[in-house]
């Protein structure tokens, strides 16, 4: 643990949720009424308790070696250079994910509010919060995930005050797209839940690892809890049909209520939103950087960070058509789930191997 | 002549080092009528009639042998008067205004307190005005300050720790906390700062600050500055520390928060509602209005017209039609203006001030609109958000939210609603980061410390906070015996 990157449980389990729903909710709505209709929220509650199930899995599995992260537990378990090997994928993982959220972030950009800013220009300022904070540390990004809570506030909030234009008919009948669909569609919300990996890097970090278990849970828990009322929420508004057509459903979803005075909501919920956005990228990034770190023993150094920016706004800007940026995201998605596949296969293949396991492990 | 030295001051050395001061009094006595002596003093800084009474006349009126011994001279019925041993000594002493008898045939000076400096009354503060709290404020004398906050906490636990610092100057700084209730560790760091300040002088508690600050260059003040001893003794009782500096009435309070900074003692001395009604003002109108105002008047006429309800949006187009500037280039004038006039306001006597301020309200408010310069709706914004940012008690952070305006400004007349929102997680992420003598700056927001949110966007009722903020790390955590 070193002083710029020590958090609590807690902080850790905030990052995590805003981690997984700050982008991975935007477009989850549309994917899922394309597989199952209206029972999206069905889809995101089985692969929340799968989630749920999975990251207390880690956990357990990482208090075994309370000291170490998982790049010095592939070490363990397939040596040195296999172990390299494996750590630079993730670190690579890391890298595309953070681009591909950050290429993601640029396009809403140009859907929503400006059409004709070039890119370039955009994402130094979209992420010069995140180039701020992650230098600091994690103990600074983490700090920062408490004040976007706000942003979930205000979507909540929202969404009760469009109660009353919701047809829960849309919602009827419950379960008609059937159990296999239903079972291939947990593939497609596990997208959201993606992020849940990430304590494997930091637990080592974490102060209270005593209430690491309990808080992953509940990190976990709060995404699924979030992510199924927005998907009811724009089920309901939109019905299964049009929700499928819509690219974009929670910024669609910000249009419909139309207040006195401030005119045009969408404007200040968007706009609220994107600090989440910032938020699950910065995640990434913080984890990217500090991976870097640890793999390839590197001090902090300014050149370096900002060779590593560099990358991270370069490979962000090679795609500008929202479509095949979605195609990147979901080959992101991929490497994610694949990610977390990668390690849980390690922390079960490290139950056979005492080496290197602390005393209470 | 001089009698050789006998003990360890010799006094010509002390007369040669006082050369060329003709503010300090050299007057030549003989002890018995036989040996040379000396009473030296700063002759603006002494009593005279008490010092010839009490001292001069009590010394005149014993032998060598009886000086020579210091029971006689701890008998002599004056309140502060102590042996000195050396010529350093002596020389501080003089120079702190004391009176010192030396003589070569003695073993030792002899140093007597009784400084009689010209010192301002005790009055309000003229920057932090309140309407029920007390109405005195420190003074610029040391002495004065440190009896005004014993005379609000009788108790052998307000503690105070004293550092010269000044290689030249040679000033009194003064730690004060109370024991038992402030964290020592705190005390300790700060009192480790204070004493590795390297300076030759401190005319302003500002060289204090900006020497311990973590963050020199944050444009956020860390320590929280006050004229006030109710203020003082308030954070005293939260487990906070008091710098008091000599010839300065403005004292640092530390660990502070940011939500100190938008704290006043008439938050206290009014019921909870109406101090709650208060602070959420006093914060809505500085957060909001002083930073935001004129960021979102740019974003909005510049990217995001559609925002606007179509009434008003047809009373802003005319209002703009006749201004040749973007938005930008309107609102800087007017807020260049805005904070020239007061400065300008700040430097001059009242009555030319008023005029100035007069004059320049005209031109501003009437002028300007009419020659096409700016829009009438940027006189309104730009004038409620002067008023919003002399809300903040503060001055230090008054200054740091009208800087932080200017970037707004910039961020939002460049990217509209985006720009204001990467500037506000810039900004939230400093606040994060920074820290006040090592506790969190932006708690208790981020890290949450729920108990201690009772005390700041509304201030509940003091039943409710029992517990100290957590901020200062106190030793006791609870207020009172019985909680």
């Amino acid at each position: 643990m070193t002083g710029n990157n020590a958090i609590t449980s807690k902080q850790m389990m905030r990052f995590t949720f805003v981690c997984q729903t700050g982008i991975g909710v935007i477009n989850l709505p549309a994917l899922l009424a394309k597989e199952v209709g209206h029972d999206g929220w069905i889809s995101v509650l089985a692969t929340g308790i799968i989630a749920i199930f999975l990251s207390s899995l880690i956990v357990v599995l990482l208090r075994r070696f309370s000291d170490k992260c998982i790049y010095d537990i592939t070490k363990l378990l397939f040596g040195r250079v296999a172990g390299f090997i494996i750590n630079t994928l993730f670190f690579i993982y890391l890298i595309f994910t953070t681009s591909g959220g950050l290429m993601v972030f640029l396009v809403y950009l140009k859907i929503t509010l400006f059409p004709l800013t070039p890119s370039i220009v955009m994402a130094p300022l979209i992420i010069l919060p995140s180039i701020y904070m992650v230098w600091q540390g994690m103990k600074t990004v983490a700090r920062f995930k408490m004040v976007t809570i706000f942003a979930y506030v205000i979507v909540i909030i929202y969404i009760i005050l469009l109660v009353k234009k919701m047809r829960f008919s849309f919602l009827l009948p419950i379960g008609e797209t059937g159990f296999a669909t239903l079972l291939s569609s947990i593939r497609t919300s596990f997208f959201a839940f993606i992020g849940l990996e990430l304590i494997a890097i930091f637990y080592p970090e974490i102060s209270d690892k005593e209430n690491a278990l309990k808080s992953h849970v509940c990190a976990n828990l709060f995404t699924m809890l979030f992510i199924i009322v927005v998907v009811l929420a724009c089920t309901a508004l939109f019905g299964e049909n049009l929700l499928a057509v819509i690219n974009i459903p929670l910024f669609n979803l910000s249009r419909v209520y139309h207040a006195p005075i401030i005119e045009r909501v969408d404007l200040y919920l968007i706009s609220a939103w994107f600090i989440a956005m910032g938020c699950s990228i910065r995640a990434y990034m913080m984890a990217a950087y500090y991976s870097m770190g640890k793999i390839f023993r590197m001090k902090k150094s300014f050149l370096i960070y900002v060779l590593f920016i560099s990358v991270i706004i370069g490979l962000s800007l090679l795609i500008i058509d929202i479509n095949k940026a979605f195609m990147f995201l979901d080959a992101i998605n991929y490497g994610g789930i694949g990610a977390v596949i990668l390690l849980m296969l390690c922390l079960i293949l490290s139950m056979f191997r005492n080496n290197g396991v602390s005393d209470n492990g | 002549m001089f009698a050789k030295a006998k003990g360890p001051i010799d006094t010509q050395e002390i007369i040669d080092r006082l050369t060329d001061c003709p503010d300090i009094d050299k007057k030549k006595v003989f002890i018995g009528g036989k040996y040379e002596a000396y009473f030296i003093y700063i002759t603006g800084q002494i009593d005279k009639d008490i010092i010839q009474r009490d001292f001069i006349s009590n010394i005149m009126g014993m032998e060598l042998e009886q000086l020579s011994n210091t029971i006689n001279i701890h008998n002599i019925p004056c309140c502060e008067i102590k042996i000195i041993n050396s010529a350093d000594d002596a020389i501080k002493d003089i120079l702190s205004g004391h009176t010192l008898f030396v003589a070569d045939v003695l073993p030792y000076g002899i140093s007597y307190k009784n400084v009689k400096a010209d010192k301002r009354n005790v009055e309000e503060p003229i920057s932090e005005k309140n309407l029920r709290g007390p109405h005195e404020g420190f003074i610029e004398t040391i002495d004065t300050n440190l009896s005004m906050l014993r005379r609000r906490i009788h108790s052998e636990k307000l503690k105070y720790k004293t550092i010269t610092i000044g290689t030249t100057t040679r000033q009194t700084v003064i730690i004060a906390y109370i024991e038992g209730i402030a964290n020592e560790a705190l005390v300790n760091a700060l009192y480790d700062k204070i004493s590795s300040i390297e300076i030759d002088g401190s005319p302003t508690i500002g060289f204090i600050e900006e020497n311990i600050v973590s963050h020199p260059n944050s444009i956020f003040p860390q320590f929280l500055t006050t004229e006030r001893p109710d203020k003082a003794t308030s954070a005293l009782l939260e487990g906070k520390i008091i710098v008091l500096q000599e010839g300065t009435p403005v004292v640092l309070i530390a660990p502070v928060t940011f939500i100190s900074f938008f704290q006043t003692v008439d938050d206290y001395s009014k019921m909870w509602i109406h101090g709650s009604f208060l602070r959420f003002i006093r914060l809505t109108g500085a957060l909001f209005i002083a930073i935001f105002l004129p960021a979102f008047y740019i974003a909005i006429t510049s990217f995001h017209y559609y925002a606007v309800p179509l009434t008003l949006l047809i009373t802003l187009a005319e209002s703009r039609s006749k201004v040749p500037f973007p938005p930008i280039i309107e609102i800087f004038i007017l807020e260049f203006t805005v904070e020239l006039i007061r400065e300008a306001a700040i430097r001059l006597p009242t009555y030319v001030g008023t005029a100035i301020t007069l004059f320049a309200g005209l031109i501003v408010g009437q002028a300007a609109v009419e020659a096409g310069i700016v829009s009438n709706l940027v006189i309104v914004i730009v004038g409620a958000t002067a008023i919003a940012s002399y809300v903040i008690p503060s001055h230090d952070m008054s200054l740091a939210i009208r800087i932080l305006r200017f970037f707004f400004i910039v961020a939002s007349a460049a990217f509209g609603m985006i720009g204001i929102v990467a500037c506000s997680g810039l900004t939230i992420a400093h606040l994060i980061r920074l820290d006040s003598l090592g506790q969190p700056y932006f708690s208790p927001f981020s890290p949450l410390a729920k108990d201690d949110l009772k005390d700041t966007i509304f201030r509940l009722p003091l039943k409710l906070m029992k517990q100290r903020p957590k901020t200062s790390r106190p030793k006791d955590d609870f207020r009172g015996e019985n909680n």
